[in-house]
């Protein structure tokens, strides 16, 4: 069995020497011995007893312990000697639990902490001992203590520690931004649930590996890879930060815009750990603020630059030009009929056609020429590092284009021309916005002189601008309207079945007297009138005087019965309720018959506000007035609208009379004008018959009037009626 | 001997576990006395097995380590007595008694470990007494010690009875302290001659 000895046996001798030993080893232990007899009183105790109580041996010898430790009386160790000797009990009694322990102090003063064995010793001779030992676990026992304390320290830290790890991981659960992070190497070591969503990896499929293997970022525009930021961040050491024009591409091929950002993380030292990588998904604010700027600067029509987004581009144009010698330009473009295309076939129409029109200009321009449309029918081109020779040259591509261009809409085809204005944009001109009024002069200038043409805005080297020139117009318009310095001429219209008897029938034609007393023809005047809104002052200045002048006549007798007296009105005033009103007033108070009055309205102002003709037109017709198509054939090569137009004659524009001797399309042109309005049981008036020849051939055809000035040359108001008396 | 033959029977059980609740109520004083709260000790069964039972039946208590007191003795017969509890419930009886029920560590300190000896202790030498009482022979206890590991490593901690066919007296122990209640086990190693031994003594002590 366990501790269970064999009797030793020995020489005497070793006996004796083995007794000095043992005797010696009793007195220089380190821990405290204490023998007592069967009785329980003192046989011996070591010197370490003796130190440690302050007691001497001599003195305590063959007392009971609970007389020399009074304070020791019932306590655990008086129990473990008595079970020692009784009941031949070992025990044990720990520093713990030990309420009453032995007095013992070291030299400071202190109480020795103290674990305590107490067992039987038996004796051959049957007499019973008790050995009690003492150990000193005073050190043990507040290292032990330390121990706890930081252990518990420990604890807290950790329970504080795992607490914040929750608190950050349920805050980067619930935050909106994608978190990776990454050792020092770039391995992952953690994603977020936004991270695993906008990546469309899982973190444990993830975790470490490279985060460049699965974060693949590529440019928004150009679409070329970009290098992981993480790895920018491990070489850089700093923080990178990217706000725009990165797209993530996920695992499943999904693209992210986002912005990111990567900053290091390094500990105490400043030795780096890791990366954290930042990224939010701006897809959607992203393509709403790409969608504001396209909107802020383009027609959303015709997805073409719009008017702010051209002055932006050419003020930067004009910037450069200070700078360099490059020539660059600016075509302004106007487009002709448009109006007509709009009120005829409606709004759909008139987008579609400005839509097609736009691919019809855009083909003929190069990549870096900015088409901008400015208005509603109106385009502008800016012409970067080109002369004039080339702008020119572009222009006209451009115009022929247009002119090429058919427009269909349902059954209907439109034929459309474009008026284009061209100015350089030179360095020395002050604002863009000056450029922009040339060209757009230019433009004007070209309506003016026909339409469907180019013209170059030339700077006026007197110093005066283009403006200021369109301004003095309007103060002498102005100024002739109030001053009556207009005069009216007449020139006759001649009905070609009796050429030999001068038919009284005459159109009105008015000239402007210039402050030097010169004759201005209505070219001149007419269409800056139209442009600044006086030509219905002047129609209303017309009506006035003709029907002023033939109450004179009357009273003279000057008038001829069969009088027919053509007044032309202008677009403008069609929608005038006004003036049809004043009309209507004078007819009724007319000094000759309603029946003498013809009122004639160019083919494109009818079509032009075609409702409001037809009602302003109607009216005049219903008292029993003449209406004439001025201009027939040079506008539209439709008849349709004929139909609803109260019309007595058709005048055929002189367009297609003048040169109808020499070119058979043109007498054919004028053929079928003159054979639809036969047809419809109109009559038919030629203009700009110049000569006898043309004469012949429209005689020939079947046109029942003719005017020109082979016929007659316009002559001034009075002198007709003079000259019929 | 085999597991299946039995030793003693129900009626010299039942002696034996009388005479061990006497015991276990002077144990309970002393230690109420010791840690001035109250203690309730009591021993609801007593068995005979083997060596191999009683792992068996103590394993299937303490899924991991045991710790305990050692303490051999003896005497009329001899042996060595154990009082084992499952890791953890010794962890949380020790705790109770000494009031630290916020330890930090996980393992029992060496204060803490003396502080275990000594209720062991207690229990033990309480258990021995009523025997040798029981029986009016002398046995002898011998210092305890702290023991811990797996079943099997404390079992054979005594190499000498490794070889023996060896038979364990198995005290179930319930253990109340605070407001906590505790199982554990105190078993008694013998080998084959303990056991006649003991066995002859309980003859005598039951006057048979």
């Amino acid at each position: 069995m366990k501790n269970t000895f064999q009797p030793v046996t020995c020489s005497e001798e070793i006996k004796i020497n083995c007794g000095l030993i043992f005797h010696n080893v009793f007195l220089d232990s380190e821990i405290g011995l204490i023998i007592l007899d069967f009785d329980g009183r003192l046989v011996n105790w070591n010197p370490w007893v003796t130190k440690y109580s302050q007691i001497d041996l001599d003195e305590a010898i063959g007392r009971k312990l609970a007389e020399i430790f009074p304070e020791m009386k019932s306590s655990s160790v008086e129990r473990a000697i008595a079970s020692a000797l009784t009941s031949n009990m070992s025990s044990v009694i720990s520093n713990t639990l030990n309420r009453k322990p032995f007095p013992l102090t070291n030299s400071t003063g202190s109480a020795l902490k103290q674990q305590i064995k107490v067992k039987p010793i038996n004796q051959d001779n049957q007499k019973r001992y008790c050995l009690i030992q003492i150990n000193d676990v005073t050190a043990a026992y507040s290292r032990e203590k330390q121990l706890i304390e930081q252990a518990r320290r420990t604890k807290i830290i950790s329970e504080k520690l795992a607490q914040e790890k929750e608190r950050a991981q349920v805050t980067l659960d619930s935050i909106a931004d994608g978190v990776i992070t990454t050792d020092d190497k770039g391995n992952v070591l953690s994603m977020n649930p936004v991270a695993e969503m906008l990546t469309g990896y899982f973190e444990e499929d993830v975790q470490y590996r490279q985060v460049d293997h699965f974060f693949k970022l590529v440019h928004e525009e150009t679409g070329i890879s970009i290098a992981c930021p993480v790895k920018q961040c491990l070489q850089a050491r700093n923080i990178i930060a990217n706000d725009h024009e990165h797209i993530l591409i996920s695992n499943i091929n999904t693209r992210y815009s986002i912005t990111d950002s990567v900053a290091p993380i390094n500990d105490d030292d400043g030795n780096l750990l890791g990366t954290v990588l930042v990224f939010r998904d701006v897809t959607h604010s992203r393509a709403l603020s790409a969608e504001l700027n396209w909107q802020a600067l383009h027609d959303p029509l015709t997805g073409l630059a719009n008017r702010r987004q051209f002055e932006v581009s050419m003020k930067e144009l004009l910037g450069k030009a200070r700078l360099d010698d490059l020539k660059h330009h600016l075509l302004y473009l106007d487009l002709d009929q448009f109006k007509v295309v709009n009120d005829t076939c409606g709004h759909d129409a008139g987008d579609e056609l400005l839509k097609q029109v736009t691919g019809a200009l855009e083909r003929k321009l190069r990549k870096a020429d900015l088409l901008a449309r400015l208005g509603g029918d109106e385009f502008g081109v800016l012409l970067e590092s080109c002369d004039a020779e080339n702008a020119l040259a572009v222009a006209n591509n451009l115009r022929q284009a247009v002119e090429d261009f058919r427009f269909g809409w349902q059954t209907q085809s439109f034929k459309i021309g474009v008026s284009i204005g061209v100015a350089e944009i030179t360095g020395e001109e002050g604002k863009a916005s000056e450029i922009l009024s040339a060209a757009d002069a230019a433009c004007y200038m070209a309506k003016e002189a026909g339409r469907n043409r180019v013209h170059f805005h030339e700077f006026d080297v007197s110093g005066s601008s283009a403006h200021q020139q369109e301004m003095q117009w309007i103060s002498r318009l102005q100024a002739a309207l109030d001053g009556d310095c207009f005069e009216l001429y007449l020139q006759r219209i001649q009905n070609v079945n009796s050429q030999n008897v001068p038919s009284a029938h005459y159109e009105v034609l008015l000239r402007m007297i210039g402050e030097e007393g010169e004759i201005i023809p209505p070219g001149a005047f007419l269409p800056a009138a139209e442009r600044f809104n006086l030509v219905s002052s002047i129609d209303h200045w017309v009506v006035e005087n003709v029907f002023k002048k033939l109450t004179v006549l009357k009273e003279k007798r000057c008038i001829p019965d069969d009088l027919m007296i053509a007044i032309n009105l202008s677009g403008a005033s069609m929608g005038n309720d006004l003036f049809l009103k004043r009309i209507t007033t004078l007819l009724d108070l007319s000094p000759i018959p309603i029946s003498s009055f013809c009122f004639e309205v160019t083919e494109t102002a009818a079509i032009s506000n075609l409702s409001k003709a037809t009602e302003f037109l109607s009216k005049l017709r219903s008292k029993g007035c003449k209406i004439a198509l001025d201009d027939f054939g040079s506008g539209l090569s439709s008849f349709a609208y004929l139909k609803d137009l109260p019309v007595d004659y058709l005048k055929i524009d002189g367009y297609f009379v003048k040169d109808i001797a020499v070119d058979g399309i043109d007498k054919a042109f004028v053929e079928s004008i003159n054979q639809i309005g036969q047809v419809m049981g109109l009559e038919t008036i030629a203009e700009f018959v110049e000569n006898g020849a043309i004469l012949k051939i429209l005689t020939d055809i079947g046109v029942n009037y003719a005017q020109g000035y082979g016929i007659h040359k316009p002559t001034p108001f009075d002198d007709v009626f003079q000259s019929l008396n | 001997m085999s597991d299946k033959e039995p030793v003693l029977d129900e009626f010299f059980v039942d002696a034996v576990a009388e005479v061990l609740n006497v015991g276990m109520g002077s144990a309970a004083a002393s230690l109420s006395e010791m840690i001035n709260e109250e203690v309730k000790l009591s021993v609801p069964g007593v068995e005979f097995v083997s060596r191999l039972s009683a792992t068996e039946i103590i394993g299937k208590k303490a899924k991991t380590d045991v710790s305990g007191v050692h303490q051999g003795f003896q005497g009329a017969f001899g042996g060595d007595a154990m009082l084992l509890f499952p890791e953890e419930q010794s962890l949380e009886l020790v705790r109770a008694v000494l009031q630290q029920d916020d330890m930090a560590l996980e393992d029992l300190t060496d204060m803490e470990q003396e502080a275990m000896t000594e209720i062991g202790n207690v229990i033990l030498n309480a258990c021995l007494c009523s025997m040798a009482d029981m029986f009016g022979k002398e046995m002898q206890g011998e210092i305890p010690e702290f023991v811990k590991g797996s079943l099997k490593q404390v079992f054979s901690a005594d190499g000498g009875l490794e070889h023996t066919e060896a038979i364990v007296l198995l005290l179930n122990m319930d253990f109340s302290v605070e407001t906590k209640n505790l199982q554990g086990y105190v078993t008694f190693l013998m080998d084959v001659d303990s056991v006649q031994d003991f066995k002859k003594n309980i003859e005598a002590f039951l006057g048979m």
